[in-house]
């Protein structure tokens, strides 16, 4: 058990990391949008600046937005999760004893989370790698090339999200039949979502 | 041996020929077939949305798909050859090089390397050139212009000035109404009409440099394709040859009346002046010149400009010309 | 056998109904009864699980590569921004200030908001994302019951769906091949009206029972006109003209929702410095927190996607087409099937794919029923009659937003609500907002007028 505690724990370590770095691409997106306006809106068309190398043709810009928006949802499913910020729907869950809850948990991952994430990561993989075989570009003709980079991030996203589901199926585990100071630190998915337990671990 | 197969559209089965001509493989395959081949049509988004129709019959995950082949030039930017080309053949010439000039063959080769087998399964008339919020004049009316456009044309555009932008079909209105973009193009007079464009731009534009014919297909998996017995093939192509035909008398017959009705909207239809439309095909060259950097774009746009080359000795002969008897 | 295959949509939505209160996370619970019933059907021998090849292209092509999405992040940035940086609180506590002599006072301002929201763009998650962070947690302050709060947010953040410009007409034009600017025009007034009845019902309640809303003390707050003014200059004009500005450039077609929505981001940061509110902490805790609220509000999409392929796959379409065929006599009878068919799938999905499923196959027979006169006559507008349908069928569709158990409006708000806020308070408190809903469907049904006179008008 406190090994299974130790795996739980360092994978979690590690997708929060991810999640925590690839949060800061809220900060480049904006720019990027910001930039785009500004050289459309104000500079618009000045032959001296389209000529210089601080222009970006639109279509390029637009798509870097979209391409940086799917990198960041999709590196943050895994973590959402940990910090346990996906919609659970509480009714009946309030009422219930937590080893229901880490029971449900676990087998919530088990037989919904980890498989529709293998799934997509397998699927996706395919995908990501016709479009890496294909050498495939924008459809627009005039937009952004190496389209398998944001492809890849699908299957990414969703291996990551598979490994958190193991990390909280680990800790279920520890959570049901662990000794008691290991059954504290394995808490953080039996807890009702906001209301009523102010001392989640994980909650912020 | 009955086979029932999905048929993911582009576009929805509301739009006039683009989405209808998709329905009506779907109920010709049917009655054709006596029942034995079902085909349905899938709006877009159904299975997937309409830009990956593609990679889904590729994969086999979806057995066929209501496209045109100039939606994949992210993947093969050949595929625009077979689609439609600025200041290229009328529908006669173009069947004729598809069928006969070698077309059908490179368009399986390009397609083959993706797992797809495609049966050229419609055609339509002419474009119109766009809707335009502004008179345009001159070439420097165009330089700033924000307008939506799409394949080869957007980047004959780009070279004109213009900032293109991509837009699906549902998005196109509202940017045009809230002044996002100045000007779109669509497809034809009777689709466009339905779109309600007059309501928000008061300025058409014709003749469709950019798309003199557009091609549509049915594309299939492969491996399906190749399950087939020799009688549902004959039965696939003899649908589609059937669609070309029906498509391209049906585009040409519903024009002149959704003309009427759009200028009845108080909506002025313009003629390009051959100045502009000279600089347009020098903008055309220019995008030539860069597209046959790749190889593949290169050796059909070589098959096509020798057949075009050959065939003029017979087109500029055998039909009358506007203007013959001024 | 047989009728084991064929009920197989049905048992995917009663597997949803159950599974949503496992208490599991939605996302998950839904893309995993998609694939379960994918084995099923493989099992069964009605389906190839292989196919389920079209996820990721589904997730692709429909979240991924949507430029129109980028707004949402971007207006869940700006909303943490304003809130984390305690711009939001000053802001709500001056509209306190202004309205205190007005029952619901607050309220009101909200449902003001997300009209004005709801005019400039049509994404939901964003509207509701940002009223919920602006505003929930000073209503709770201020003492507004919970329910009556969340029910606030969430109708009028769901406004955006049927006030133009919305994606939701643009797809249904798209579907049904009529102009979408006439259908644009033709939901301004259905739109205000479900605003006004809001505004009218809040006014109501509050004046009935002030403890749901109670008013300002009389101790709190400005004491002279210098304080008032320079607390107006502070707090209030500088937030209300970024949201003026980002709204405000929209709606005149100066940038789109995106641009609008990113330049809104920055003003929102620069607004937290100018404050001197924002430091690297406050950055790092507005990114995290905006990231989870993005992967919280994509992953439900991630989820659905599978599980209503997996539903029209497995035949569910059919069903539901067969279902509204059988039941619909007359005219009148297959509006009112249609139309309670449409609010009975809101429960379980959202309204694309209710659209997907009813629109292509009853658009046309809609378009040639006869309803007798009551639609009438107008010269400018070809096809009233499927205009009319098409705002009753909107009108509609915003509920699905709001009912229970898979409601997008209730899991967004439910995902940035403080703590303290309990689904069933948001369940309690959406259910007179429906009950409005469906009065002003009620009165679009019987005044046709409502759709068609301002198009009648306009289009001249
Ligand atoms: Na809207
Ligand atoms: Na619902």
């Amino acid at each position: 058990m406190p090994f299974l505690m130790r795996v739980s724990e360092a994978l979690e370590a590690f997708l929060q990391a991810i999640g925590r770095v690839a949060s800061f691409l809220f900060i480049p997106l904006m720019i990027v949008i910001f930039y785009d306006v500004t050289q459309r809106k104000i500079l618009e068309y000045d032959h001296d600046f389209t000529s210089s190398v601080f222009y970006f043709s639109s279509t390029k810009m637009q798509e870097m937005e979209w391409h940086i928006h799917a990198v960041l949802f999709l590196l943050c499913l895994a973590y959402a999760y940990l910090k346990d910020a996906h919609v659970r729907i509480e009714l009946v869950r309030d009422q219930m004893h937590p080893r229901t809850r880490a029971w449900i948990e676990l087998i919530g991952c088990l037989i919904f989370l980890i498989p529709y994430c293998i799934l997509v990561t397998d699927y996706g993989y395919t995908f990501a790698e016709r479009a890496f075989l294909s050498g495939e570009s924008s459809a627009s003709g005039v937009g952004l090339s190496h389209r398998w980079i944001v492809k890849g991030a699908l299957p990414l996203g969703f291996l990551l999200l598979g490994l958190a589901g193991l990390a909280v199926a680990l800790r279920s585990l520890v959570y049901l039949f662990g000794s008691e100071d290991l059954r504290a630190r394995a808490r953080s998915h039996v807890g009702v979502h906001h209301a009523d337990d102010p001392n989640r671990p994980v909650a912020d | 041996q009955s086979i029932n197969w999905d048929m993911q559209s582009t576009y929805p089965s509301s739009l006039k020929q683009l989405g209808s001509l998709g329905v009506r493989i779907q109920e010709q395959l049917k009655t054709v077939s006596g029942g034995q081949i079902n085909v349905k049509f899938q709006e877009p988004g159904a299975i997937v949305p309409a830009l990956e129709a593609f990679d889904a019959v590729a994969s086999g995950a979806v057995q066929a798909a209501w496209s045109t082949p100039g939606y994949w030039i992210g993947k093969e930017p050949a595929l625009a050859l077979f689609a439609a080309v600025p200041f290229g053949p009328s529908a006669g010439e173009y069947l004729a090089w598809m069928k006969f000039g070698g077309g059908q063959q490179l368009m399986d080769e390009v397609y083959a390397k993706h797992g797809i087998k495609s049966l050229i399964c419609g055609l339509i008339a002419p474009e119109a050139s766009g809707w335009f919020r502004k008179e345009i004049n001159t070439v420097d009316d165009l330089k700033g212009l924000k307008m939506r456009f799409f394949g080869l044309g957007a980047q004959v555009m780009n070279k004109m000035g213009v900032s293109t932008q991509l837009l699906a079909g549902g998005d196109i209105f509202p940017a045009l109404e809230l002044g996002t973009i100045d000007a779109t193009e669509f497809s034809m007079p009777a689709i466009d009409l339905n779109l309600g464009f007059y309501q928000v731009a008061k300025h058409y534009y014709l003749p469709g440099w950019h798309q003199q014919t557009t091609l549509f297909d049915l594309m299939m998996n492969k491996d399906e394709w190749e399950g087939l017995s020799d009688q549902q093939k004959a039965i696939f192509q003899t649908v589609c040859d059937a669609n070309v035909a029906y498509g391209f008398a049906e585009g040409e017959a519903i024009q002149f009346s959704a003309l009427k009705e759009i200028e009845s909207k108080g909506v002025t239809i313009h003629r390009w002046s051959p100045e502009i439309l000279k600089a347009l095909k020098a903008a055309w060259d220019e995008v030539i010149a860069e597209q046959t950097k790749n190889e593949t774009f290169a050796k059909v746009w070589a098959s096509l400009s020798e057949f075009r080359a050959n065939y003029r000795s017979w087109g500029d002969r055998g039909y009358l010309r506007a203007g013959d008897l001024d | 056998m047989e009728m084991l295959v064929e009920s197989l949509p049905i048992l995917m939505f009663l597997s949803l109904g159950i599974l949503l209160f496992s208490g599991y996370p939605v996302a998950f619970v839904l893309g995993g009864i998609g694939l379960g019933f994918a084995f099923i059907g493989d099992w069964l021998g009605v389906f190839n699980v292989a196919r389920l090849m079209v996820v990721p292209s589904r997730i692709f092509g429909g979240t991924m590569e949507a430029p129109v999405l980028v707004a949402i992040p971007m207006f869940i940035y700006m909303g943490t921004m304003l809130e984390k940086s305690g711009v939001a609180r000053d802001l709500l506590y001056c509209l306190q200030v202004l309205t205190r002599r007005v029952p619901g006072g607050l309220a009101l301002s909200v449902t003001l908001m997300g009209t004005i929201m709801a005019a400039t763009t049509g994404i939901i998650g964003a509207s509701v994302v940002m009223m919920t962070l602006l505003a929930l947690p000073v209503m709770l302050e201020r003492g507004y019951n919970k329910s009556l709060a969340t029910g606030t947010i969430a109708a009028s953040g769901t406004l955006g769906i049927l006030i133009p410009p919305s994606i939701m007409l643009v797809i249904m034009s798209d579907l049904l091949s009529i102009p979408v600017g006439t259908v644009f025009i033709a939901a301004i007034i259905p739109g205000l009206l479900l605003s006004s009845l809001y505004c009218i019902y809040i006014f109501a309640v509050c004046h009935i029972k002030p403890e749901l809303a109670p008013p300002l003390p009389d101790d709190i707050g400005p004491s002279d006109r210098g304080e008032f003014w320079a607390m107006i200059l502070k707090s209030f004009l500088p937030p209300i003209l970024l949201i003026v500005v980002v709204l405000g450039s929209i709606f005149a077609g100066f940038a789109t929702p995106t641009e609008a929505a990113g330049v809104g981001a920055i003003g929102a940061t620069v607004l937290a410095i100018w404050n001197r509110k924002l430091d690297w902490g406050t950055l790092k805790d507005v990114c995290d927190r905006s990231a989870l609220t993005t992967a919280m509000l994509f992953g439900i999409f991630v989820g659905a996607t599978c599980f209503s392929l997996m539903f029209r796959w497995l035949g569910g379409e059919a069903l539901i087409d067969e279902f509204i065929a059988e039941w619909g006599v007359g005219p009148w009878g297959i509006l009112f099937v249609l139309m309670a068919m449409i609010f009975f799938l809101g429960f379980f999905f959202d309204w694309i794919e209710i659209t997907l499923i009813v629109l292509p196959v009853f658009g046309p027979i809609v378009g040639k029923l006869d309803f007798g006169g009551h639609v009438g006559e107008y010269a400018a507008i070809a096809n009233a009659g499927v205009i009319w349908f098409t705002i009753l069928v909107s009108v509609n569709l915003q509920t699905s937003f709001l009912t229970p158990p898979f409601g997008f409006a209730l899991f967004y708000m439910k995902g940035v609500a403080p703590a303290g806020v309990t689904i069933q308070h948001i369940y309690k408190g959406i259910i007179p907002f429906v009950l409005l809903q469906l009065t002003g469907l009620g009165l679009v049904v019987l005044f046709p007028e409502l759709a068609l006179w301002l198009p009648g008008k306009l289009l001249e």
